[in-house]
């Protein structure tokens, strides 16, 4: 299902679960996502996980809000003053 | 642990079991994560843009709320089937389009889950909700400008009437006919312009009689102008969530809600917000195409009076610098939607950096320029001409009221007096009050935040 980019089973680099596990705990946990986002290096091995430079490209690379907005009700109305 | 925004009960995370493989794992405290389902009567359409983009709309029928989203969020929606945990959400989008999605995911939740589109949610807990006078002067300061008295069985009105008289309307030949009933009206209805001598607010030299005339035509026209915008949304198989009458800005006024039209395409939600006017140019029409046929008469001058609020009305509406249909029109002809509220927003926070700065506009950041800067023209420029008729007609129909004998009006007069002007006259207080207690808070804050720098 997953990108081959993690699921290569190599000890440089970090493996499907590895990768599994860190951005479990990123979607979790806002302080450990802050800090994998600006220094993914430092924060994978907190986690004791090593990544590969395309690995940590693209978790500097993540994404910001999308588009999910409200849209307004549809009120056609007729004002007077009588 | 810092938990996202959308989960303020971590418990709610125990709750949910993830996959059991995992959890055995002790290295993996994150599996034990929430599994997001679609909630149940979901509707989803989707609206490609003339421009090549692509929203989806979802909308909750039993809330009655509709969201538009991007396709990524789509993706991630269509994934939330409660067997999927966050992250696998997270590694899927990631496989799909190359980046992680944290922060996209976050705020998708969040409005998925105030809108109620998906269940099992880690909610937080609904407000707590404050009553007393704060609560109660916050409700009338809400009501300024839009109070609503809805009427909700007015789906089931509108299709009994769509299918009983109103279909007829929406056949080949009676648009044909509507076509040229409006063309050759309207050129009656020039024709018959005695400008000189006409006057709105008066007939047979009476303000009580003119008062009475304009409001049975300005109802009458109401309801047909409304029944327009609600047939044509029963023509597309949409549904009416709600109508009635509502003050708007003081005023009263009839509405019907046709936010159902959010699932229909762009043309179709056009042809609902113009119904509305045709109608009025229809009606001004064959009134104007009577009036010319018979013999002049007191109550054919009557008529005439009702032609020309007719008209009136469809101008009125068709300005979309105003919330009315021509604003819907816009808005979808744009494709922006929440154009008022976007340009305002853009007028108040982003329009003096972007020239400060000599940055380039974006498509967007034109249009909120110049709609904002237009409707606050517009806003201006109404002032005047209220001004203008106060001063050449209705100073002197209130004085004539004043001297006169006509009872009739001045109770007319006093009624649509009390029922504009208290609405506002308490919703403004209501403002003042409110605003007064923000300062005051904010001058003890700042108060208490010197004493203890000493």
């Amino acid at each position: 299902m997953f990108n081959t980019v993690f699921i290569k089973e190599e000890k440089s680099m970090a493996t499907e679960k590895e990768m599994h596990e860190l951005v479990g705990r990123a979607v979790m946990d806002v302080g450990f996502r802050k800090k994998l986002v600006a220094d993914p290096k430092a924060a994978a091995k907190e986690a004791g996980i090593t990544l590969t430079e395309e690995q940590l490209a693209v978790l500097k690379s993540a994404e910001g809000k999308g588009l999910a907005a409200v849209l307004e009700e549809r009120l056609p109305k007729s004002p007077g003053p009588i | 642990m810092q938990y996202p925004s959308f989960l303020c009960k971590p418990e709610w995370i125990l709750r949910h079991r993830s996959n059991p493989e995992l959890i055995q794992d002790k290295k993996m405290p994150e599996a034990v994560q929430p599994k997001p389902r679609r909630a149940l009567h979901v509707q989803m359409h989707y609206d490609p843009t003339v421009r090549g983009d692509t929203y989806y709309v979802l909308h909750n029928t039993d809330t009655c709320t509709y969201l538009e989203i991007d396709p990524q969020n789509y993706f991630l929606w269509e994934l939330m089937d409660g067997e999927h945990t966050l992250t696998d959400l997270a590694m899927a989008y990631y496989t799909t389009y190359g980046s992680f999605p944290f922060e996209r995911l976050d705020a998708l939740i969040i409005q998925l889950e105030k809108n109620g589109l998906i269940e099992n949610s880690p909610s937080c807990p609904p407000p707590v909700q404050v009553t007393g006078f704060a609560s109660h002067l916050q409700h009338i300061a809400d009501a300024t400008f839009q109070r609503e008295f809805d009427w909700h069985q007015a789906d089931g009105f509108f299709t009994r009437f769509y299918r009983c008289i109103g279909r007829v309307f929406f056949t080949r030949v009676a648009l044909i006919g509507f076509f040229l009933l409006s063309v050759i009206g309207f050129v009656c209805f020039v024709l018959l312009e005695p400008s000189d001598t006409f006057q709105l607010f008066t007939f047979n030299e009476s303000y009580g009689q003119g008062l009475i005339i304009l409001i049975i035509a300005n109802w009458v026209v109401l309801f047909w102008h409304e029944s327009g915008h609600g047939l044509t949304c029963k023509s597309f198989g949409r549904r009416i969530h709600k109508a009635g009458i509502m003050f708007y800005y003081g005023m009263p006024a009839f509405f019907v809600d046709v936010s159902d039209m959010w699932m229909s395409g762009r043309i179709p939600r056009i042809m609902v917000s113009l119904a509305g006017p045709v109608v009025n140019v229809i009606i001004g029409g064959v009134i104007a195409i009577i009036v010319i046929m018979l013999p002049p008469a007191a109550w054919t001058r009557a008529l005439f009076q009702a032609a020309y609020v007719a008209y009136l009305g469809a101008l009125l509406n068709l300005n979309p610098l105003l919330e009315l249909d021509g604003y819907y029109v816009l808005m979808d002809w744009l494709e922006i939607p929440q154009l008022r509220q976007k340009s305002f927003e853009f007028l108040r926070t982003g329009l003096l950096i972007k020239i400060r700065t000599r940055s380039k506009f974006t498509r967007e950041e034109i249009i909120y320029s110049i709609y904002s800067i237009l409707a606050i023209v517009f806003t201006i420029l109404i002032v005047m001409v209220v001004l203008y008729i106060w001063e050449y007609e209705l100073k002197w129909m209130v004085y004539s009221l004043l001297t006169g004998q006509e009872i009739l009006a001045v109770v007319l007069l006093a009624g649509l007096t009390i029922v504009a002007g208290t609405s506002l006259v308490l919703g403004l207080t209501a403002h003042i009050i409110l605003f007064a207690g923000r300062v005051r808070k904010r001058i003890r804050s700042l108060k208490k935040g010197g004493d203890h720098n000493q």
